[in-house]
């Protein structure tokens, strides 16, 4: 679990944060405060499902999963399940 | 990027006062502001004709109720509130009606029936619903029972049964039903597409003082945005016939695109409502004029519309053509969705006010700005990761550089969106390079000032100022109490007092949210269906069009009893024909008159009128025998003075037309008096008239003057400013009236001038007495009806919510003022 996490909070701050790392909290919202916007939550999913060979559907892409890194973990572990 | 901020700021004394007072305390504290906001939306008359000011106290009562039930059963409250509202709001049919539909169509989503077959007997029950709303229809369905069930379904029953297929968690059926029952949304037909998903997990999610004082602010920021906009509506707005350079079309272009203020302040104050009832929902707008892109306005503007893309278009697309190779699946999406989105805002539209948008202009201002965000998603694709962006001053340059550019293209494609036709649009861009060396130069300084000043608050916000200036959380209660208290003094006596008697009436006009000029005109004028089929949902009309029951209004010209004429008339009346107009009869005399039969010479002994005037005269939408000259012939010759007064009026006519008629058609009645009647902006009709034969090919009368106008429009067409045309105007009705007043004199006829008030006139706001004068100086007899409405609001006259004619009282009214004023004539003439 801990290894998702990192490898989830790595792209996210190479991505999103400019390169920096240690800024990412896990329970920090990303699609409701706009740090992820709609073209990059589909780049996080692709990465997402390269990554850890799972398959989004199109209504799975919202906050409820994609929110923070917490719950991007708790997804993808629920898929993988 | 956002980082979760710490703060180590004083917390203020009356922040620690408030936290001190409990729960009751808190409640108070937002009731008091609930209230001052009350009062505020009745003083200001904030959105009158959504029922805005009605709803308000409304309002605070199910607040308060609410706020003191016990959690579990408030959103029982809740529901019952919308069953009550609806009974308030509507008559006690519409709201059954509506009541009875929503839940049939709540019903139909939770049949025990596959869902593809539920959403197929949605869709039929909407497409019956809107028939019914057709003329067409054999039980027609009242246009606002029809638009109220549409606004409340048209896009929640698409996102709820997108949910309801996936959804896991069990849900009371109140909640459900709340979903959909939001009572705001009555009075709001363009309300925010709330997300079910959002709605579920918002519900008191935080502590409930906090939800309302958020609730609270937003409500506060929707009626500031209304009121900037009715202060841009009222008195900033330029007419877009009077844009001849660029510096016009700037002017023009800057203020209608701010017109989305009206937008943003609906949507705010909807939002923050349903906060007041725990439903605490995430904000609507970001700041969007700040946008610094066109991927980032739409981010930016109405994020729960671009949400409900996303989620029922844009993500179900993408997923479609993901196994395609490269960006093509974005780009497949992303058109997919703008060309959704454009299908959307028409069938928005359709619910609302029940015609379909389908615009040239429309359609190319949604591609344009598809391909625009298009660009910037697939810029953004490729860019390297993790590219840093510049800082400092030179990171103030670059984002202040583009949202200068992003605001500037917006503009100018809202002006496309704003044109009813490419012409109008091509029109407006012809203006927009009508300009010299000069001009271009000094406006590259203007944009280079702006560019400076704006880094240098950029810089200023983002680093000197930045954790320096104090959240509107923590300043919203003073600030909103400051606010509202400052509305509500401005709506006082007192205030409008100190005002100078010229500029009373003006600020009058602002507290009262009433039409801009043109608007006005146009409404009085019959030309409010065309306007409508624009997409101006930014002018004040639309609004007032929501209550248009299954109406079908022509403009008089084009009716089946109009023919048209071969002199500067344009069109008149046919003779004895008879059809239903405004939904009443009108018939015409053997002469081609709105009246009763009459022989061509009058009676031995009775004294005859010939009254021209336009369509307030002719009687639009009153039926035959009730113009006000029939009721007050009847009255007089009740009271044994034979009079005959000969109804020689016809919509659009004015002034010069007038001096014709009397001339070529009228004296041949052989009539003592010939009754001139004016109305307000008498100007600036006269000039519009000259402008109106022109369009139909008038372009030689009998008059030199009336041809050297004609030369001159034709000319100088759009060049011309409004100043000169109203000094124009006021030329013509100088010449026209003398001319009228000579004509009759030369003939034996008695000129009666007779000055009859539009049914919003109010006060002073136009100045009749100079009119008098020159009608005075050119020897008519004058009389002014302009009290016959005291003691009545324009509800009560005017003729529909769309249309300022008056009704059967109001011309009650002018038959009982113009009765004694008649009476008094005829009797002092001599034997």
């Amino acid at each position: 679990m801990e290894s998702i996490k990192q490898a989830i909070r790595a792209y996210i701050e190479e991505n999103f944060f400019q390169g920096q790392t240690g800024v990412l909290q896990d329970d920090q919202a990303l699609l409701s405060s706009g740090i992820i916007d709609s073209v990059s939550a589909l780049q996080l999913v692709s990465f997402i499902e390269e990554q850890f060979g799972i398959e989004f559907q199109a209504h799975e892409v919202d906050e409820e999963n994609l929110n923070t890194v917490d719950t991007i973990v708790n997804f993808i572990n629920s898929k993988r399940a | 990027m956002s980082q979760p901020k710490t703060t180590s700021k004083p917390i203020p004394f009356w922040l620690t006062t408030i936290a001190n007072t409990g729960t009751l305390g808190k409640i108070t504290l937002s009731l008091l502001q609930l209230i001052l906001l009350t009062l505020a939306v009745i003083q200001l008359d904030i959105e009158k004709d959504l029922q805005l000011p009605r709803l308000m106290p409304f309002v605070v009562v199910v607040f308060l109720v609410h706020a003191i039930t016990p959690i579990k059963y408030r959103l029982h409250v809740f529901l019952t509130a919308t069953i009550a509202a609806a009974f308030y709001l509507f008559r006690w049919l519409d709201a059954s009606l509506i009541l009875v539909f929503s839940l049939g169509l709540f019903a139909i989503c939770h049949l025990p029936i596959r869902i593809n077959i539920r959403k197929l007997l949605l869709l039929g029950c909407g497409l019956v619903l809107a028939f019914a709303r057709t003329p067409y229809s054999p039980i027609p369905m009242p246009s606002l029972v029809v638009s109220t069930v549409g606004t409340l379904f048209m896009f929640r029953a698409i996102i709820y049964l997108y949910e309801l297929k996936f959804e896991k968690e069990q849900l009371t059926w109140v909640k459900r039903l709340s979903y959909f029952m939001l009572f705001p949304n009555f009075c709001f037909p363009i309300y925010p597409i709330v997300d079910y998903k959002v709605f579920k997990k918002t519900y008191y999610d935080a502590e409930e003082s906090v939800i309302y004082q958020r609730g609270l602010n937003l409500m506060v920021r929707g009626i500031v945005q209304l009121l900037l906009y009715r202060f841009l509506y009222l008195y900033v707005l330029p007419p877009v016939n009077s844009v001849t350079n660029m510096w016009d079309f700037l002017h023009y272009a800057i203020v209608s695109y701010l017109l989305v203020l009206r937008l943003a302040g609906l949507l705010n104050f909807s939002v923050g409502l349903l906060r007041m009832f725990g439903f605490n929902l995430p904000d609507i707008f970001n700041h969007f004029l700040f946008a610094t892109g066109f991927n980032d306005y739409w981010r930016r503007v109405n994020i729960y519309w671009k949400d409900f893309l996303l989620k029922i278009i844009y993500y179900p697309a993408y997923f479609r053509f993901k196994k395609m190779k490269g960006n093509t699946p974005i780009i497949l999406a992303t058109a997919v969705t703008f060309v959704m989105n454009w299908f959307f805002h028409a069938y928005q539209w359709f619910w609302v006010l029940g015609g379909f948008l389908i615009k040239a202009t429309d359609i190319l201002f949604w591609s344009i700005f598809g391909i625009l965000v298009l660009i910037a998603m697939i810029r953004q694709t490729t860019q390297p990761k993790g590219k840093k962006e510049p800082t400092g001053w030179k990171g103030s340059f670059k984002t202040v550089l583009n949202i200068f550019a992003t605001f500037s293209t917006i503009t100018i494609l809202w002006s496309l969106w704003m044109s009813p036709t490419f012409k109008d649009w091509f029109n407006l861009l012809k203006a927009a390079v009508n300009t010299d060396l000069k001009g271009v130069a000094l406006l590259l300084l203007i944009i280079a000032a702006i560019i400076g000043i704006g880094t240098w608050i950029h810089y200023q916000l983002n680093h000197t100022w930045k954790d320096k200036l104090p959240g509107y959380s923590r300043i919203a209660i003073p600030a909103n109490l400051a606010v509202l208290g400052l509305l509500g003094l401005s709506t006082t006596s007192f205030i409008l007092n100190q005002l100078p008697e010229g500029s009373r009436s003006k600020y009058t006009m602002f507290i009262h949210n009433d039409l801009n000029e043109e608007d006005e005109d146009a409404q009085f004028e019959g030309y409010y269906d065309e306007i409508l089929q624009s997409n101006n949902l930014s002018s004040q009309l639309w609004s007032k069009d929501r209550n248009k029951d299954n109406v079908d209004w022509e403009i008089m010209g084009e009716t089946a009893i109009a023919q048209q004429l071969d002199n500067m008339l344009i069109d008149g009346m046919k003779p004895s024909e008879s059809i239903e107009f405004k939904n009443e009869q009108l018939t015409s005399n053997q002469w081609g008159m709105r009246d009763k039969h009459y022989e061509l010479l009058p009676p031995e002994g009775a004294s005859r009128f010939v009254l021209l005037g336009g369509s307030v005269e002719m009687g639009s939408g009153v039926g035959d025998g009730e113009t006000f000259e029939q009721l007050t012939e009847n009255e007089l010759n009740q009271e044994g003075i034979n009079v005959e007064i000969l109804n020689c009026s016809f919509a659009s006519r004015h002034v010069a037309q007038h001096v014709y008629s009397l001339e070529n058609e009228v004296l041949q009645f052989k009539p003592q008096y010939a009754i001139y009647v004016a109305h307000y902006f008498e100007y600036k009709k006269a000039y519009k008239n000259i402008e109106r034969m022109l369009e139909h090919g008038v372009t030689s009368t009998p008059y030199p003057f009336v041809n050297e106008l004609l030369a001159e429009a034709q000319t100088k067409g759009k060049k011309m400013k409004d100043g000169e045309k109203n000094k124009r105007g006021k030329e013509i009705v100088e010449w026209g009236y003398q001319q009228f007043a000579e004509i009759a004199r030369k003939n034996g006829v008695q000129p009666v001038w007779v000055y009859v008030p539009a049914v919003h006139e109010r006060g002073n706001q136009f100045d009749d007495q100079e009119l008098e004068a020159i009608a005075r100086s050119a020897g008519f007899t004058c009389i002014s009806l302009r009290d016959a409405y005291n003691g009545y609001t324009a509800e009560e006259l005017y003729l529909a919510e769309w249309d300022n004619h008056p009704n059967k009282q109001g011309h009650a009214l002018l038959s009982k003022a113009l009765t004694p004023a008649l009476r008094d004539l005829i009797q002092q003439q001599p034997k």
